[in-house]
């Protein structure tokens, strides 16, 4: 194996995202969010946070926040 | 009558009476009617189903509207189109005629063509229609954008397209809004004004909230339709509504969160249990929920206790059969129910396949226990589907699942690999079906090895691991492929060894053995052994009683009767079959008996009879669905289009039976649609497709004894022929002659005489060709030969004649009856200008004068040469070619010698 087939197969790590939405969220959407930890932020938006697959896993978290009606913030890798 | 589960995705959900009216939203809904498309885009619970409803309601029954819900499995280009089929079947049945036969074929048909077949039958419809399709946010499928892309950009007159969404479609939206081709209707247009609210709390709901409070909810929510309903469902219960609507709008908390509990709480314990269980599914029935809740049954009792609550449930039919949750709501239990009892998840999924197979709804029923993952069940329900889904050659549904089913598991049980391989085989993936074959054939190894080879109990309800099935299958299947790829020695020793394995009493898979053995022999030309075999196979299917089996079994001894050229033989086995199935109670929606008998008028240029016994059967074989029945019932009624020289008809019929070849594990099927297309070019007298196929089918340098490809090699000797090619033509016809004499294939070698008194004609040897033509008129006189005279058309009728002027008695009768028959057709056919192809007719057909002058012109003659060789005078020459120009809309000879081409004039 080539040096540089290593290091692409190395960076492929789930990325750390904080997705912010509006409004505050009960913990018990954690499960249903993927996992992700709720944080509820002083101004009353909510922090969902944690490790994401791939983009195609990140769209999917997307669109379960879109279903729910919650109004999206901001998305942002760590 | 039960309501189909299927169906409900075509269902218009109703409307509660008690809603809010929307006047604005409906007038811009009927604006979007005057544009391709309208879109209503917004997040859930913005009430877009609820004012679809409404609108619906407006119409009555005034415009036809197509209605389809879809869901994330929809994501397959061909499930989406036979679901759009389904729903432009409701308008009208032959709407979507085209594209109904594409479901589940291996070999799908390109985006374009489906939609030509959708543009096509949209075309036909009579009236204005809209089509909705909701919930196209589910859509991921890149190919079903193409789809509907492709649409838009070629916008249909009278098809309306609406799309109910969540997110925007990736469709060149920017665009249609530039052109004014769109309505758009977006969640700021949904909302519920200020006055809306006022009217759902205080008139729909009759909690008479006070001004301010409603402001306070209105603000809060921000006319969120959901979460206004939900709050109203929870201030219900409380005796004080302003507290309790303080209290929410001071807080941040998500409004379902907020509510949700309250609502829950709300509800009697039985009530509540019975909506987390009953989440689980997408949509349900009173019997169903019953089934999954367990207990006391009185869920109809509960169902419409939840409907008069309006608690976020929706009525699928008018019967009341069929509901779904709120799609909000629905997730909002789910997650609940993960929280507090995610243990019982996989338990409910399994007792909700146990119900649907119950009903017989065992496509349901796998999809629910792949949920419960509980595979072992999967295997179980696949295996029940599997001989209907074969039958219907919808193997690919099989093969996706199982795909979805954990790879250890199929290998672990024999049963499950060679069940794997079957669809595998069935779908022409021979390769993969070999892999499988060889783990199946492991299995026996080692179980022969340590003695294993229990018996088969059919007691059980799980198949042993070695039933009869097992001992034969895999060779039966081999013997299929090797059948398939034309290797017919292998075919027949493969399928007796299955014979072989098969203990003499279990009837049903002797029977089906014997068929496969039948079959064999068939292919690899002997036709004394195939006739015993196959009816060994009749009577043993009979006795089984598998109908099924019985007629295909009886459908094949009776070719082989029409290969030995016994006509009335095999008339006699039909009618037997025919009989016989009559007799049985239960209905067989098989039909070929009726089709066999109709493609025997047919010959004998019955052509009533014919067509009234071939329509009969086809009702039959289309609602069994089985492609190798639908395929024979197409060619029987494609030569029955053109014995009455109505070409546009057989163009139709040949069109459905490729769709139907395309699902065949073979290319051979489709091999057959193309000669017959051919020959179907060589009728109209357009010679250039039919060399067009011609030239490739002599690259395969076919086997001329092959006698599965007979059909295609008698095709390639007639283009050779009509391309003037006499010597290869004879040549041709020489070898298969050979081999047909050897084989005993009588029927196939009259065939071949004709058409090499008909090659002997062209080259000029008249006396051998009469006297060819004279010997096989002998022969074919019995058994009452017509069309394979006629088919042939005017050449043959010159020969009849010569025939009937040179000969005596017998043969001279004989030969003027046929000569009768030709000459009656033709006067009662339009003129060849029915050549013309589909969608680009002239609007005035060319006299036969001016075809003359534009073969003319394409053989690059000049206006003197012209009249010349037509004996006409210059003048009259250049008036027929600006008629010519004229009629075909063209400005010179090329442009009209090129569209002539097109259109199949030349």
């Amino acid at each position: 194996m080539t040096k540089r087939s290593l290091s692409a197969k190395d960076t492929i790590k789930p990325a750390i995202y904080h997705i912010r939405v509006e409004g505050q969220l009960d913990q018990s959407w954690s499960e249903w969010m993927e996992g992700m930890s709720i944080t509820l932020v002083e101004n009353g938006d909510t922090l969902l946070s944690g490790p994401v697959t791939d983009q195609s896993a990140l769209y999917g978290l997307l669109a379960k926040i879109r279903d729910s009606n919650l109004k999206l913030l901001s998305v942002e890798k760590e | 009558m039960s309501i189909p589960l299927l169906t409900t995705k075509l269902f218009i959900p109703i409307a509660r009476t008690n809603l809010v009216s929307r006047p604005r939203l409906i007038e811009l809904l009927n604006a979007g009617l005057k544009r391709p498309l309208t879109l209503i885009s917004a997040p859930a619970g913005y009430g877009k189903t609820t004012l679809m409803s409404d609108w619906r309601n407006g119409f009555g029954s005034g415009y036809p509207l197509a209605w389809l819900s879809l869901d994330s499995e929809d994501n397959d280009l061909a499930r989406f189109f036979s679901y759009v089929s389904a729903a432009l079947k409701t308008l009208d049945l032959k709407l979507p005629q085209g594209l109904v036969s594409q479901l589940h074929s291996p070999q799908m048909a390109s985006v374009e063509e489906l939609i030509t077949l959708l543009v096509n039958g949209v075309n036909a419809y009579p009236k204005d229609f809209a089509l909705i399709l909701d919930d196209y946010h589910v859509i991921t499928e890149p190919a079903i954008h193409k789809a509907l892309a492709y649409l838009l950009n070629h916008p249909l007159l009278n098809m309306h397209l609406v799309l109910m969404t969540r997110s925007d479609p990736p469709l060149p939206l920017a665009r249609l809004r530039a052109r004014g081709q769109m309505v758009e209707i977006r969640a700021d247009d949904l909302r519920f004004s200020i006055e809306e609210t006022t009217a759902f709390f205080n008139t729909a709901m009759g909690l008479n909230l006070s001004a301010e409070n409603i402001r306070a909810l209105d603000q809060r929510a921000e006319g969120w339709i959901v979460g206004l309903q939900m709050a109203a469902l929870s201030t219900r219960g409380k005796t004080d509504a302003t507290a309790f609507i303080k209290a929410f709008t001071g807080s941040h908390r998500y409004i379902l969160d907020y509510f949700a509990a309250e609502i829950l709480q709300q509800q009697s314990e039985s009530i509540q249990r019975f909506l987390l269980k009953t989440s689980i599914l997408d949509r349900f029935t009173a019997s169903l929920c019953d089934a999954v809740v367990g207990g006391s049954n009185n869920s109809s009792q509960i169902l419409m206790e939840l409907e008069q609550k309006n608690l976020l449930i929706i009525p699928l039919d008018d019967e009341r059969q069929w509901y779904r949750y709120h799609h909000l709501f629905a997730d909002l239990l789910q997650t609940l129910l993960g929280k507090f009892q995610p243990e019982t998840i996989p338990e409910l999924h399994r007792k909700a396949a146990g119900w649907f197979e119950s009903q017989g709804l065992l496509e349901e029923a796998v999809r629910q226990s792949i949920l419960a993952k509980d595979y072992e069940l999967t295997t179980h329900l696949v295996d029940q589907i599997r001989d209907r889904l074969w039958g219907h050659g919808d193997a690919l549904t099989l093969l996706n699942w199982f795909k979805t089913i954990p790879e250890e598991l199929i290998r672990s049980q024999p049963y499950n690999c060679l069940a794997y391989a079957s669809a595998f085989t069935l779908t022409g993936q021979f390769e993969n079906a070999e892999q499988w074959f060889q783990r199946v054939d492991e299995h026996i190894l080692r179980a022969n090895a340590s003695h294993d080879l229990s018996p088969p109990r059919p007691s059980e309800v799980n198949p042993s691991p070695f039933t009869p099935w097992m001992l034969y299958g895999v060779d039966s299947l081999r013997s299929m492929i090797a059948r398939c790829r034309g290797d017919t020695a292998n075919a027949i020793a493969l399928s007796q060894r299955a014979l072989e394995k098969i203990p003499i009493d279990d009837v049903r898979a002797y029977g089906r053995a014997l068929f496969y053995h039948g079959l064999a022999h068939f292919y690899a030309g002997h036709l004394d052994e195939a006739q015993r075999v196959l009816m060994e196979a009749v009577q043993f299917n009979q006795v089984s009683g598998h109908f099924a089996a019985y007629l295909c079994a009886s459908h094949h001894l009776a070719r082989v009767s029409i290969s030995q050229g016994h006509l009335h033989d095999a008339k006699a086995i039909y009618q037997r079959a025919n009989d016989f199935i009559a007799e049985q109670q239960s209905e067989v929606f098989v039909g070929i008996e009726k089709i066999g008998i109709g493609g025997l008028y047919l010959e004998w240029n019955e052509l009533e009879t014919a067509s009234s016994y071939v329509e009969c059967g086809m009702t039959l074989a289309e609602l069994g669905g089985d492609i190798h029945f639908l395929r024979a019932g197409y060619f029987a009624q494609g030569r029955l289009a053109q014995a009455r020289g109505d070409w546009d008809r057989a163009q139709e019929i040949i069109q459905k039976a490729e769709q139907v070849a395309r699902r065949s594990p073979t290319s051979i099927d489709i091999a057959y649609m193309q000669a017959w297309r051919a020959r179907l070019h060589l009728a109209q007298g357009n010679l250039a497709a039919a060399a067009r196929w011609a030239e490739k089918k002599e690259l395969e340098n076919l086997d001329p004894t092959n006698f599965q490809r007979e059909f295609e090699l008698l095709a390639l000797a007639r283009v050779r022929l009509a391309l003037g090619k006499t010597a290869q033509a004879s040549n041709l016809l020489e070898s298969i002659r050979i081999a047909a004499e050897n084989g005993g294939w009588h029927g196939l070698v009259l065939e071949v005489q004709m058409l090499q008194a008909l090659v002997d004609q062209a080259a000029g040897n008249e006396t051998k060709a009469i006297d060819m033509l004279s010997q096989v008129l002998t022969q074919a006189q019995p058994e009452g030969y017509a069309r394979i005279f006629l088919d042939e058309g005017a050449p043959m009728a010159t020969l009849l004649y010569k025939v009937s002027t040179r000969r005596t008695s017998n043969v001279r009768d004989y030969a003027e009856r046929l000569m009768g028959a030709y000459f009656r057709e033709q006067a009662e056919q339009p003129i060849p200008l029915a050549k013309t192809l589909h969608g680009d007719a002239l609007l005035e057909p060319l006299s036969k004068r001016e075809l003359e002058v534009l073969r003319l012109m394409s053989d690059g003659c000049l206006n003197k040469e012209i009249a010349k060789e037509l004996v006409i005078a210059i003048g009259t020459v250049k008036r027929h070619t600006v008629n010519i120009y004229s009629k075909l809309a063209v400005k010179n000879r090329t442009e009209a010698v090129t569209k002539a081409r097109h259109l199949g004039l030349l």
